[in-house]
């Protein structure tokens, strides 16, 4: 990875006129003055309980949480959507008691002081100097309309009185900390002119900017791709030894905690149930929903699914030179095309009836745009897909309605893929109305009540608002939807990215049941190896728009051959600490 | 940059020659609008018709006319004349346009200086009594006509007929130069009936964009960071919240320098507007004609400066 130049040469600024600059005396590698060790825990939280107030009464999603934190101990919260971790962090630096119906209760000792007892004056004051924070999506956590440097320099300003200069000289050593190339010219960049990874890292940088004694880190590798993952978890517990800070890391992905953290407590429901060394936690969960989360996990080294029976068939799809360019254009009056950004640059493959066949790649790499591409969503620029013989581009009308009932898509987001206004029932019916498959009514109410009962809900429900369904149901009602027609081909963009580590196992394991049960074939795009390691019998990795690998599932995980195919396997988070676990098991 | 700046001109430009060509068609081609006839007003015989006919240059081909119309209107600024008074549109325009100005721009610093403010105390304190009130206030100025609202306040205040004789009343413009006391005060209740509107839907705009800003993820981090509260709301929120406010509001500026009809109607400033409307009662086409001119070239040079200042204000759409 690029380290750039942070770590060794960062010196401490010359001490012109000491006096509150001497705050930033720093020396490299770790051996600030900080005492440690006597006794005294950084953090305290004791019975903290976070609850809003509505219609319906007051929720507690935060329900009598208990912890400690050394100073420079590195903490990890795990736990799944709604367990009450985010806002555990987000109370420790005080940011939920002045929301809106909130009630906040407990005690957060921070070196002694309760936090929420100070007052809001003293708060601020702790705030982003002694405690920082680093959230999940740097894109919309920094402000859009400031350059990152003004937004480093504010933070620094906000708790020190320098002069703009020298902040922003600071700003530079930061981002250069951080390992940002360049940061003298990058310091003046806007955040959407920085990659993804580079923006967490100037995030860091900011959080970083007063050098706090503890620094809680929310999700704040889960916006990112995975090979850019490592580097940020890398750069965090490298920045933890050399500045001896203390780490909060809250995360859904156990491999992810299990790489930065020495201690980790899983939550549920707003509770801590299980407390335990990460080595330890792995190796022998006590609580029952620790032990099933770890099972949920999908792995890379899990075993691959049963091989097909062979079957000298036609090929279902057919992929031959496929590229795509989306057009940049410049002119004044007269619009031109001047050069195109490529999106699929030439790829091959071919599909087989009743194979899973995965697309791996991280974000920018066109698997998307090829599940576009196949679906007919888009035109290509040049190249064929052929589905069962015919060329798919081709298609205008009457043809092209056909393909679309023999090729559905189920979609990432099974939030905003749902019509809020519509049933669960009249969603799943509906493809049998627009394909006239079924015209009457009653009958198309029955094959919904079916389909619902297929994907593992229940026909009851039919009646219900996809709000009204929790996200991994909801993702249900998309497969089923999908299924309606029973279509020859599904493409599957992301299925379960947007769910839960064990809902996301239970929508794994219902396509891998649909797919022995009702014969479909499949072709299934993720960014995650464990996910498609788990479901797909052959698979393409996708790197800049090409197929830079194709290989069976055991090949390609046993013997990857393309040098960016074992950077991505390397880069999965908690390789180490799960071949562990599956030796000892 | 100045690509940009220089297509947005350009494409401005393109519609302003499309818009004269459709005045063109509206004013010289329709059957209910031809010139020599109106011209000629009600004792009109065939040979005086013909006579203006000829003047005006209506025998020449349709081409020809057009092509004259279009290199009198863009080189020259050459509107014609009224017909009613027979003076030349131009220097009419010219002579209403600074009680346009003085109108329009008055008005929205106004507007700006009440609803901002408001709108952004009704966002910061969302449901409380203050922000009922304000947004109920409203409301109510929003749904309330210009041209009502200007008799009430004519009514109430107006120092010639009112209950509190507090500013002139209508009637009583003065130029800037000439009298910038009675300048200054004779605008007072036009500005203010002009502004109560727009202040009230700039407060609206302002407290709705406020709101949803002040959720975004970067006032999470801003008070995270320690930025004391004051500061997270102007430079984090107000700042992003502002930025669609401001093109709205170089819109409505543009519409208003049009003339604000009704306005300067009631309280008889010899605006743009005034011009319009007393026009439109004579059916003078000529003036009808420049003041809608006038109009889209206001609309047509707010949009580009929207554009330009957009692109100075969001870096995002910068390069886009």
């Amino acid at each position: 990875m690029s380290r750039g130049p942070g770590s060794g040469d960062w010196e401490p600024e010359p001490r012109a006129g000491a006096g509150r600059d001497a705050a930033f005396s720093v020396s490299a590698g770790g051996a600030r003055a900080r005492v440690r060790g006597d006794g005294e825990p950084l953090l305290r939280v004791r019975d903290l309980r976070v609850g809003f107030s509505g219609e319906e009464g007051t929720a507690w999603p935060v329900d009598g949480v208990s912890f400690g934190l050394a100073r420079g101990g590195a903490l990890g919260i795990v736990g799944e959507s709604g367990s009450g971790k985010s806002l555990t962090a987000l109370s420790v630096l005080g940011l939920t008691r002045t929301a809106p119906g909130a009630h906040v209760s407990g005690c957060i000792e921070f070196e002694g002081r309760d936090l929420l007892a100070v007052p809001e004056p003293r708060l601020r004051e702790i705030r982003g100097n002694e405690i920082a924070m680093v959230f999940q999506d740097p894109l919309s956590s920094l402000h859009p309309l400031y350059r990152i440097g003004a937004q480093i320099v504010e933070a620094i300003r906000a708790h020190r009185p320098l002069p703009k200069a020298r902040a922003r000289a600071r700003a530079i050593e930061l981002l250069e900390l951080v390992g940002i190339p360049d940061p003298a010219r990058r310091v003046d960049a806007y955040p959407h002119e920085l990659s993804g990874g580079q923006r967490q890292r100037a995030m860091i940088a900011m959080a970083l900017a007063n050098e706090p004694k503890l620094l809680l880190a929310d999700e704040p590798t889960t916006a990112l791709d995975v090979t850019v993952q490592a580097q940020i978890l890398d750069l965090l517990v490298r920045l933890r030894r050399e500045l001896s800070m203390a780490l909060v890391f809250v995360t859904h992905d156990l491999g992810v905690v299990a790489e930065v953290a020495d201690e980790v407590l899983v939550m549920q429901r707003g509770r801590i149930v299980e407390r335990a060394s990460a080595a330890k936690l792995f190796d022998s969960p006590t609580h029952p929903y620790t032990r099933r989360l770890l099972a949920a996990m999908p792995t890379i080294d899990g075993p691959p699914p049963p091989p097909l029976p062979a079957k000298d068939a036609e090929p279902l799809l057919r992929v031959r030179g496929l590229v795509k360019h989306f057009p940049i254009t410049r002119g004044v009056i007269v619009r031109r095309r001047v050069g195109a950004v490529t999106a699929v640059e030439g790829i091959d493959f071919e599909v087989m009836p009743g194979e899973t066949f995965g697309i791996v790649g991280e974000s920018g790499s066109g698997k998307t745009t090829t599940a576009r591409l196949i679906a007919r969503l888009l035109a290509p620029t040049a190249g064929e897909v052929s589905f069962q013989g015919r060329d798919v581009a081709a298609l205008r009308g009457r043809e092209l309605k056909a393909l679309r009932r023999e090729l559905q898509m189920i979609f990432q987001d099974p939030y905003s893929s749902l019509n809020p206004r519509k049933t669960a029932g009249s969603i799943v019916a509906e493809p049998l109305a627009v394909h006239r498959v079924e015209p009457d009514r009653a009958r198309r109410r029955r094959a919904a009540e079916r389909l619902l009962e297929t994907v593992g809900l229940n026909p009851g429900d039919r009646n219900r608002y996809p709000h009204e369904f929790s996200g991994g149901q909801r993702q249900r009602i998309g497969i089923a939807r999908a299924l309606a027609l029973e279509p020859k081909l599904i493409v599957a963009d992301e299925p379960v990215s947007a769910l839960d580590v064990s809902i996301q196992a239970q929508v794994l394991e219902l396509l891998r049941s649909l797919r022995e049960r009702l014969g479909l074939t499949l072709i299934l795009i993720s960014h995650d190896l464990s996910v498609v390691r788990h479901m797909c019998d052959r698979i393409a990795v996708m790197h800049e728009g090409r197929i830079v690998e194709l290989a069976a599932n055991e090949d390609l995980y046993g013997a990857p051959r393309d040098p960016y195919t074992r950077e991505l396997l390397a880069a999965v988070p908690g390789a180490r600490q799960l071949d562990r676990r599956t030796i000892h098991a | 940059m100045s690509r940009y700046i220089l297509r947005r001109v350009l494409w401005g430009l393109l519609l302003l020659i499309l818009v004269s060509a459709l005045t063109f068609v509206l004013f010289r081609i329709l059957p209910t609008a031809d010139p020599a006839r109106l011209r000629a007003g009600r004792n009109a015989n065939p040979k005086v018709i013909a006579e203006i006919r000829a003047n005006l240059g209506l025998n020449k081909p349709l081409l020809d006319q057009f092509w004259l119309y279009m290199k009198g209107l863009f080189l020259h600024f050459d509107l014609g004349y009224s017909y009613y008074s027979g003076a030349s549109v131009r220097s009419l325009l010219f002579d209403r346009l600074p009680a346009t100005l003085s109108l329009t721009i008055g008005a929205a610093i106004l507007w700006m200086a009440i609803g901002l403010p408001v709108g952004i105390v009704s966002a910061l304190r969302r449901r409380s009594r203050l922000d009922r009130a304000s947004m109920g206030a409203s409301l109510l100025l929003v749904s309330a006509p210009e041209y009502w609202l200007g008799l009430i306040v004519l009514y109430l205040f107006a120092s010639d007929i009112g209950q509190l004789r507090v500013f002139p009343g209508a009637g009583s413009y003065a130029g800037l130069t000439a009298d910038p006391t009675k300048w200054l005060t004779s605008l007072m209740l036009p500005w203010m009936v002009l502004a109560a509107g727009f202040a009230a839907v700039y407060a609206r705009l302002m407290r709705t964009s406020l709101i949803e800003t002040m959720g975004e993820d970067y006032i999470r981090t801003a008070r995270a960071k320690g930025v004391p509260e004051r500061q997270v709301v102007l430079r984090h929120g107000v700042r992003a919240a502002i930025t669609p406010i401001l093109t709205i509001f170089a819109l409505d500026v543009g519409v208003l320098l049009g003339g604000a009809v009704l306005v300067e109607t009631v309280f008889d400033i010899p605006g743009i507007g005034r011009l319009n409307y007393d026009a439109i009662t004579h059916a003078d086409f000529p003036i009808i004609q420049g003041t809608v001119l006038l109009a889209a070239l206001f609309i047509i040079v707010a949009n580009i400066l929207v554009d330009i200042v957009y692109a100075y204000l969001d870096p995002r759409v910068r390069f886009s």
